[in-house]
């Protein structure tokens, strides 16, 4: 199949791509890198009348150091212009998974603003930028807000970007402290998206010794959209175990079931995946 | 020899890799149209109603549908025509054509298929072979329409009328049942394999358009124009001089390309349309023209304390979807070769192809024996851990060897297979019976294990080839052929054979593509037979050449023909260098000025056909032997398999181009072990649901294990051109079952026997056996775990 016929326009301007954005009807869409636009638009399960082409906005792009020591990333940063960020590479999980999304080509075009909003339930960063307290910055012409990444997902494809808004940015708090961090993915051997994964992030605000205190396990690839595991979550800060925390991984959560794995491999899947997340960010720092 | 067993660089490289190359989608004619095809949304339906007027009227497109087939044969088929052009009464599976449209452009043509109206009356289907012959199935060809056989080794096949079964093959020897009863140890299993599909880069093409005097020229993606051209010559009424079939590069076919695909679809559609038409498929309508055939075998053996198989019955039931295609004859090469290449005094060997409502299968590399060799080959090692021997010692033991007489009555010659066996253990580091336990992993949680197996294929026989080589007075020569370059690399090889034939520098010898305006006739380019048959058709040629030189080089140099030496394109007497000639001058001497050509020419038919009565005779030219070791890695705690290491050997006969063989070793290795871990195309409800490289697992360079070895070994042939047998597909049908012994190695015993082995089949069949007691991370490697549905501990 190929597309459909639209109606193409290219912002050369952060205003320009606002402007157009606020006289779109519910069939325009923003064109990042088109890694997951154009195939679904091949297919035709999206069929839009017009694309606004943001790929030359070059404001859009590159990792900045903010004051707290967190970090800024422009929407349309590459994979690959963020894995070859030194910046990354206190979060360990970071440089876990970029590598393993996709293909060169697909990391040489596919970009965090992208993958983010695209709310793909497979997709591996999301769930990574959960468990790292992301917020997502968006502006549109009648402002800017700046939204909690744990409050952005609505479900599969679906969030709550509105129809004008553009993610600009998306933010994350330093690493600090005793900060371990971690990402397990089984793939999907085709696409390399995930059947089951886990971003695991822990920590000790005493430093040292003793029990974990923090924890954050992002999961993808089981639900409808990536989502925070909080009773594994709960689990491993009061038991400390790996496996223990696993079995909670998909409470309250309905597995998603495919032919690539069906509901109870997946729900298998996801648990070793969790287990092995937090059994490697325990042994390492970062 | 200077051109022989020498890594020639291929000739069609520069232009591929520079993106140079022309294929049949390049082909722009002017005021051609561009083809769409609508196709069934329903697995099995009456034809109710099709309107195209809508289309015809707003959008002003030509439109081929079962009302434009008066004045033809509608139907096709390889074996038998069943095929229709356009869906007639009925639809057999999801993706058949119902409708095709030309228009200006292949936008238009897509809009208008929206246009076509289509009224189905849904009929119940038959999604498998045992469905499609249970009581009451839906019959979907009640006839077989045999057409004039083209093919000689069909004879043997038995047609069935009124069955969904197509076609049976049976051959045996001894009497399974006297043997079977009396053997110490029985084995009796059902091994499975699902459809699976090629994953040619091009996709099919092809273009057709009417000259002006009735003849009918097709461009198309093709791997036996020769075929191509008597199935529309007998569409038409036509003379097969008044059809020319011309084939540029194939970007790969692995079988798929074989026996008439788009080429009927075109060839209607620009005679109503008067103007040429082009049809290339998109990669969802692929999976639907051409698969390979799933099967489920049934595999009883009879073995002994002593370690000899004495019995094997072997029940071989194929998929061969909604239209025969090349089925019978797939289904019948699987079938005598699904006993294996082991001396078994008392066999019965049958094979079912079996019509259901699915795409049609047909040939895919391998050609109907990954299908068995997976049965007979993992057994092989259940036996041998029943016994508590070593499984290798068990094939040493067992083998067929030179001057063996095969199951269809086969005398058997340039038999090098013991040989592949021997290097291929050595290669993947077998131990003997310790190699059938469980190695450890640094990794928690998982364990590797290494596997072996061998394979015995035999070749499309009798066929045809034929060949004719011109030398030019200017020292070149062109070998005018009908085999197809689809990346297997017989333009570069055939050169080479050329070359050393004459003794021609490798560089003067050019080859053509097919053109059956004037390249010779070839049966196929299938069935790894071009360098064996089309090798020998070009060295009989070009030795005919090669004897014209000499005899007027002889007069010349008032020699003896016998005392004379060519080598690199210099005619001269052996020990007297200076007494020689140029081609040229050879030329000039001849001709009086260096004018004209020298021609060769040569048709080559091996001989053999089996017998109607009992399958029986000749099966094949001769015989592809291999074999193939894996060690893997598994994830105890996913199922999830990482192949570590491949090896395959392959007994070349004579290795022509090595570097060729090593590819064509690494591309069925890369293609078996798709197969073997992750392939499977998935039906809901009769549709495909994976018809995408996005969701149908292809192994990609992740999958590639971080060693292989090509190995090859030299078994001659005296009919192979410098003894030469085929092996482009002979390393694959070993893959799978050396995957799934190393598996079941790795395991403790457990063995799986459904394909693919996806991780979650794996880390199931791992609980299973944690469950039952047995062992799966090696705790009871002894030989004692016999594991899954099979072994007598199970009767
Ligand atoms: C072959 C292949 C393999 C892949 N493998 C993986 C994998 O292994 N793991 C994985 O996680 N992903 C994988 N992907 C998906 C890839 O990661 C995504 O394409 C990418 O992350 C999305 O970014 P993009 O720039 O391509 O988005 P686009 O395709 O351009 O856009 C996606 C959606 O987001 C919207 N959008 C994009 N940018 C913005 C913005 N700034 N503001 C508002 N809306 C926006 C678009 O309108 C569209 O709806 C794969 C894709 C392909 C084609």
């Amino acid at each position: 199949m190929t597309s459909l016929a639209f109606d193409y326009r290219r912002a050369d301007s952060v205003d320009q791509a606002l402007a157009l954005l606020a006289e779109a009807d519910p069939g325009t869409k923003v064109l990042a890198g088109g890694h997951s636009l154009l195939p679904i638009m091949k297919t035709r399960l999206a069929r839009p009348d017009r694309l606004i082409d943001i790929g030359r906005l070059n404001e859009l792009r590159g990792v900045n150091r903010l004051g707290d020591g967190g970090l800024s990333i422009g929407a349309l940063t590459t994979y690959s212009e963020l894995l070859a960020n030194p910046a990354i590479t206190v979060y360990g999980l970071l440089a876990d998974v970029l590598p393993t999304i996709g293909d060169v080509q697909v990391r040489n075009r596919g970009t965090i603003g992208g993958a983010v909003a695209h709310v793909d339930p497979a997709a591996d960063l999301p769930a990574c930028l959960l468990v790292l307290d992301a917020e997502v910055v968006v502006r549109s012409a009648r402002g800017g807000r700046t939204i909690a990444l744990t409050s952005f997902f609505e479900g599969a494809f679906n969030s709550v970007l509105l129809p004008d808004e553009l993610i600009t940015e998306i933010r994350l708090p330093a690493a600090s402290g005793d900060y371990r961090s971690a990402y397990r993915a089984q793939e999907q051997p085709a696409s390399g998206y995930a059947l089951a994964g886990a971003a695991v992030v822990i920590g000790r605000s005493t430093g040292g010794g003793g029990r974990f205190d923090r924890a954050a396990i992002g999961i993808t690839g089981v639900g409808e959209c990536p989502y925070r595991a909080s009773a594994a979550e709960q689990e491993f800060l009061s038991s400390g175990d790996p496996a223990a925390a696993a079995a909670h991984a998909t409470d309250g959560v309905l597995v998603a079931s495919d032919i690539h794995a069906d509901r109870e491999y997946r729900t298998a899947l996801i648990r070793v995946q969790v287990r092995r997340a937090l059994e490697a960010a325990i042994e390492r720092v970062g | 020899m200077t051109s022989i067993g020498i890594d020639a660089p291929r000739v069609d490289g520069p232009a591929k890799v520079t993106g140079q190359a022309t294929y049949t989608a390049d082909i722009v004619l002017p005021g051609m149209l561009h083809a769409k095809v609508l196709r069934s949304t329903l697995p099995h339906a009456r034809l109710v109603r099709i309107d195209v007027s809508a289309a015809e009227r707003e959008l002003g497109v030509i439109t081929l549908t079962r009302d434009d087939l008066a004045g033809i044969d509608p139907y096709y088929g390889a074996v038998l025509k069943d095929q229709p052009v356009v869906a007639i009464d009925r639809v057999l599976f999801a993706g058949d054509v119902v409708a095709v449209v030309a228009a200006e452009s292949r936008d238009i043509a897509e809009e208008a298929l929206d246009l076509i109206e289509v009224e189905y009356e849904a009929l119940p289907s038959v999604g498998d072979p045992f469905a499609a012959q249970a009581p009451g199935a839906p019959i979907l060809h009640a006839e077989r329409n045999t057409p004039e056989v083209q093919f000689l080794d069909m004879k043997s096949v038995h047609f069935q009328a009124d069955s969904n079964v197509c076609s049976i093959y049976h051959v045996a020897q001894g009497d399974f049942e006297a043997g079977y009863a009396a053997a110490d140890h029985k084995f009796d299993d059902v091994y499975t394999v699902p459809t699976i599909q090629h994953g040619h880069m091009e996709p099919h093409a092809s273009t057709a358009y009417w000259e002006p005097g009735g003849k009918l020229v097709v461009h198309t993606a093709t791997q036996n124009p020769s075929v191509i051209r008597t199935q529309l010559a007998e569409m038409f009424s036509l003379p097969e001089s008044m059809v020319r079939v011309i084939v540029p590069y194939l970007g790969g076919g692995y079988g798929a390309k074989t026996y008439p695909k788009l080429e009927p679809i075109v060839a209607v559609l620009s005679r109503k349309a008067k103007r040429p038409v082009s049809l290339v498929l998109t990669r969802e309508e692929v999976f639907m023209t051409a698969v390979r055939h799933a099967a489920s075998v049934r595999i009883r053996t009879g073995i002994n304390n002593d370690g000899q198989i004495v019995a094997r019955k072997v029940e071989a039931t194929y998929d061969t979807g909604a239209y025969a295609d090349i089925g019978p004859r797939t289904c019948k090469n699987g079938g005598y070769a699904s006993g294996g290449p082991y001396r078994i005094e008392h066999q019965d060997l049958t094979s079912y192809c079996v019509y259901t409502n699915r795409p049609p299968s047909g040939a895919f590399r391998g050609f109907g024996v990954p299908q068995v060799c997976w049965p007979y080959e993992s057994q092989m090692d259940d036996m041998a851990r029943r016994l508590g021997v070593d499984p290798v010692a068990l094939r040493r033991q067992n083998l067929i060897h030179e001057g063996d007489t095969f199951v269809t009555g086969d005398k058997l010659i340039a038999i090098g297979l013991d040989k592949c066996l021997e290097e291929v253990a050595s290669a993947i580091g077998w131990k003997g019976i310790e190699s059938t336990r469980p190695m450890p992993s640094d990794k928690p949680g998982f364990v590797r294990g290494i596997g072996i197996a061998v394979m015995i294929k035999s070749t499309m026989t009798p066929s045809n080839s034929a060949a004719s080589v011109r030398l030019n007075s200017d020292g070149s020569a062109t070998l005018l052929t009908s085999s197809v370059e689809m990346g297997q690399g017989p333009h570069t090889a055939l050169a080479q054979i050329v070359a050393e034939t004459i003794g021609l520098p490798l560089n003067r010898v050019t080859i053509t593509f097919p053109d059956t305006d004037f390249t010779p006739y070839d049966q196929s380019t299938s069935s790894s037979r071009t360098i064996f048959s089309m090798g020998h058709a070009a060295q009989k040629a070009g030795l005919q050449i090669r004897d014209q030189l000499l005899e007027i080089a002889a007069k010349q140099l008032e020699a003896s023909p016998g005392d004379l030496q060519i080598e690199e394109g210099i005619i001269a007497v052996k020990g007297s260098p200076d007494r020689s000639l140029t081609i040229p001058q050879a030329f000039r001497a001849h001709f009086g000025t260096p004018v004209g050509s020298l021609f060769g020419a040569f048709d080559f038919q091996t001989t053999g056909g089996l017998r109607p009565e009992d399958g029986k005779g000749k099966a094949s030219a001769f015989w592809f032997l291999s074999a193939a070791g894996a060690e893997v890695e598994v994830d105890t705690r996913t199922g999830k398999i990482r192949v570590i290491k491949a090896v395959t050997v392959v007994d070349t006969g004579k290795t022509i181009n090595p570097r060729q063989c090593w590819l064509q070793n690494e591309g069925s290795m890369l293609t078996a072990l798709g197969s073997a871990l992750q392939e499977e195309m998935v039906f809901d409800n009769g549709q495909p649901v994976n018809s995408s490289f996005l969701d149908y697992l292809m192994p990609s360079m992740e999958d590639y294990p971080d060693e292989f070895q090509s190995m090859l070994v030299e078994t001659p042939h005296p009919e192979g051109p410098f003894g030469a047998k085929g092996m482009g597909e002979a390393a694959l049908g070993p893959v799978a079952p050396a995957i799934g012994n190393a598996v079941s190695n790795a395991l403790g015993g457990i063995r799986l026997r459904d394909l693919p082995l996806r991780p979650e089949r794996v880390l199931d069949a791992i609980d299973a056996a944690a469950a039952s007691g047995a062992a799966a991370s090696g705790a009871a490697a002894s030989g004692a775990a016999g594991a899954g549905n099979g072994g007598e501990a199970a009767r």
